[in-house]
């Protein structure tokens, strides 16, 4: 017969066993990996050349004094930025909207999660067609008789227009963690509200909003992340141009390590995107912390 | 008897050398072997290979292709791993590969003889100071396609002599009078380039008007792209998209042969894509334009063998097959021009229209990229800065830009 240790430490084993397998695929193919980016960025390495010539900060000390990396890190803010923020406010007002018992809810659900499942690259392809002077999004701008706009072609546009494109793609997946998040929050708070003479603003903002701020971590949390990572349609529709103004920090990793083969300098560019994402999680993760349950 | 002794020795020592060197020769090889893709020339290569294959039955060839964008990139991962092949082309990139040592010298095989039948533009891409790292397959030039119809249809003269080749107002007055607007809408645009928009395509209008993109030890940006010559160059090229309105901002696939495109700038394997593809279609090879001299940018894929490689030996084999022994077939299964004089003179058509076009360019016009280790970096700046002018962005900002960028990139050594 087993003691309480016993049966704790069969507990303990049953556990490991299961985070065997995750613990080894995150070990090989995510923290390997970076501790292997963060070694070669102390040296001078070519991927042409096995031989490693240690540079020490060195190339650190080149971002800093890289313009392109400085724009592109610019540009990777503002994306950041503005998809985020985008990007939660449209998530949450379709959450609020299928939140109520419309007509064809189930078809509006599976309508803006499609796009989360179809292929960046497919998407990329096709926006960048619409987004194409002679495309059909100018083609219905004219026909309202208004001018045509140059989407991708203008400084000013080029990056507002990716980002109308990802929002556009990943809304549908915010979208049903809100709805999770508000589905949870118990209907007998509103009730109380509305017995107290609340408004529906004054319920939203101070019931749901509150309430919804652990899905809203995670929103953020995991688009701020995946806005860091931006790459495809960068790669597939602006090539980084107009000038410059769509170069953004992964897209300027990849081209220095496999269009210039300087592993080194890129394994630098990328500690600092790493430093980066995990200062802005943990600035979020403080910002948005709740001790609020229900 | 001790002279008995000694003659068995030696005997015993020959048949023991032979014995080696025959075990050597039937020792099995295997090359790999990586090109660009395309569905043509890769049919192309194949027969070849498998001749290569007949005489060389001791060796086997795997031949492998990528598509362009990703090819430059695959050879350095696969280098990066241990895995690189044997045997592959390499274009103005001999460089950057070079200069890192991934390739082998081959100045120990190339005899002179060999090298005195191939055209001394070939021998720029391939050489890395002053080393000789690949040898060229064939070489390439631009000519103006236009098409037959309409030309015809508006009186055109068709210029089919390099003497008559058009200056550069010539060719503005000729794209105007080709282009049809609707409105807004373009239906017919004057102008078009196969690689749009590309240091290749552009190079030439820079040289045309003497001025240069790097300077002569390819180390120095500024004082050479943005020198006024190369302003002046530039503008001209911003205004065809800008003010006279005869070359679209975006490439149109297959415009030209569907009738969208009156005059379309690409290389002299064009021709064997529109004979095969639109083969109804009438179209008429003419010189590039010129400036104040003639130029057009010449170029081509090498052979080169990695560094790495445990059987340098077979594969000089398979090099030297592909660009000497079967040079013949390759140029007529490829639609490329040669590079060996002994073709040249032996082969009448390439001193005939519309052969002649190119290789009169090639020897009288051809200009080449700067084959520097950056060249990646200076490929993507170049592509960039087209795209801003061909926009409408000032020019000399635009230039003194991407100068300043480039001196940056070159002064670290980029792609060293």
């Amino acid at each position: 017969m087993l003691g309480i240790s016993g049966i704790r430490r069969q507990r303990y084993q049953t556990a490991a066993a299961f985070l065997l397998p995750a613990t080894i695929g995150i070990v090989l193919f995510a923290l390997l990996p970076i501790a292997q980016a963060v070694r070669i960025s102390f040296f001078d390495y070519s991927l042409l050349n096995p031989e490693q010539i240690p540079v020490g900060l060195q190339n650190y000390e080149q971002a800093l004094k890289d313009p392109v990396f400085q724009i592109a890190l610019k540009n990777t803010l503002w994306y950041t930025t503005l998809l985020v923020i985008a990007q939660t406010a449209a998530a949450l007002g379709l959450a609020l909207l299928l939140k109520q018992q419309v007509r064809g809810l189930a078809f509006f659900r599976s309508a803006f999660f499609i796009p989360v499942v179809t292929s960046l690259v497919v998407i990329s392809t096709v926006w960048k067609l619409m987004y194409n002077t002679q495309g059909i999004i100018n083609g219905f701008l004219q026909t309202a008789s208004l001018s045509p706009q140059p989407f991708l072609t203008s400084v000013d546009q080029a990056l507002l227009s990716l980002v109308a494109m990802s929002v556009w793609k990943d809304v549908g997946f915010y979208m049903l963690i809100f709805l999770a998040g508000l589905q949870a929050i118990p209907l007998e708070l509103y009730e109380s509200a509305a017995i107290d003479g609340a408004s529906k603003w004054r319920s939203f903002s101070r019931i749901t909003l509150p309430l919804l701020r652990r899905p809203a971590v995670f929103v953020t949390v995991v688009g701020t992340i995946s806005a860091f990572k931006v790459f495809t349609p960068v790669y597939l529709m602006t090539d980084g141009g107009p000038a410059d103004s769509t170069t953004v920090i992964v897209f300027y990793i990849f081209r220095t390590a496999f269009r210039y083969f300087q592993m080194g300098y890129a394994s630098a560019m990328s500690v600092v995107l790493l430093l980066i994402v995990v200062a802005f999680t943990l600035i979020q993760f403080r910002l948005l912390r709740t001790t609020v349950d229900y | 008897m001790l002279a008995g002794l000694v003659t068995l020795l030696i005997l015993a020592l020959v048949v023991a050398t032979a014995a080696t060197q025959s075990a050597l020769a039937q020792q099995k090889v295997a090359l790999k072997f990586w090109m660009a893709a395309d569905p043509q020339l890769e049919a192309a290569i194949d027969e070849l290979l498998k001749g290569y294959m007949r005489a060389n039955p001791n060796v086997t060839v795997q031949r492998d292709a990528f598509p362009f964008n990703e090819y430059h990139q695959k050879i350095a991962t696969a280098s990066a791993a241990g895995d690189a092949p044997d045997v592959f082309w390499m274009d103005v990139r001999v460089a950057a590969f070079a200069a890192q040592g991934s390739l082998l010298v081959l100045e120990k095989y190339l005899t002179p003889q060999n090298k005195g039948d191939i055209l001394e533009s070939g021998f720029i891409e391939p050489v890395w100071k002053g080393r000789i790292y690949g040898v060229p397959m064939h070489e390439l030039t631009e000519g103006l396609f236009v098409n037959r119809t309409m030309f015809e249809a508006a009186g055109i003269r068709i210029p089919q002599r390099l003497q008559d080749a058009w200056t550069w107002d010539d060719f503005v007055n000729v794209a105007r009078q080709l282009t049809r607007r609707t409105g807004d809408r373009t239906d017919v645009w004057g102008f078009g380039v196969l690689r749009h928009l590309s240091d290749w395509s552009i190079l030439p209008v820079i040289m045309q008007n003497n001025g240069t993109v790097l300077s002569s030890d390819l180390k120095k940006a500024t004082g050479n792209l943005n020198a006024p010559a190369t302003v002046e160059a530039m503008k001209w090229y911003q205004d065809l998209f800008t003010r006279h309105r005869v070359i679209a901002i975006d490439p149109i696939p297959d415009g030209f042969p569907t009738g969208k495109i009156a005059i379309f700038q690409a290389p002299s394997t064009y021709r064997a894509v529109l004979d095969r593809r639109f083969p109804d279609f009438k179209y008429a090879v003419v010189p590039m334009f010129r400036g104040k001299r003639c130029a057009v940018t010449a170029g081509g894929w090498n052979v080169s063998i990695a560094a790495r490689t445990k059987n340098p030996d077979a594969a000089w084999t398979l090099v030297d097959w592909l660009t000497r022994e079967k040079h013949a077939d390759w140029v007529r299964a490829s639609g490329y021009l040669p590079i060996r004089k002994s073709l040249i003179q032996k082969e009448r058509q390439f001193r005939e229209y519309p052969w002649d076009i190119f290789t009169g360019q090639l020897q009288n016009c051809a200009v080449h990229r700067p084959h520097t280790p950056a060249y990646n970096f200076y490929f993507d700046t170049f592509l960039a800065l087209a795209k801003d002018i061909a926009l409408g962005r000032d020019v000399q900002r635009a230039l003194d830009d991407a100068s300043a960028r480039l001196d940056v990139a070159l002064s670290r050594g980029v792609g060293r």
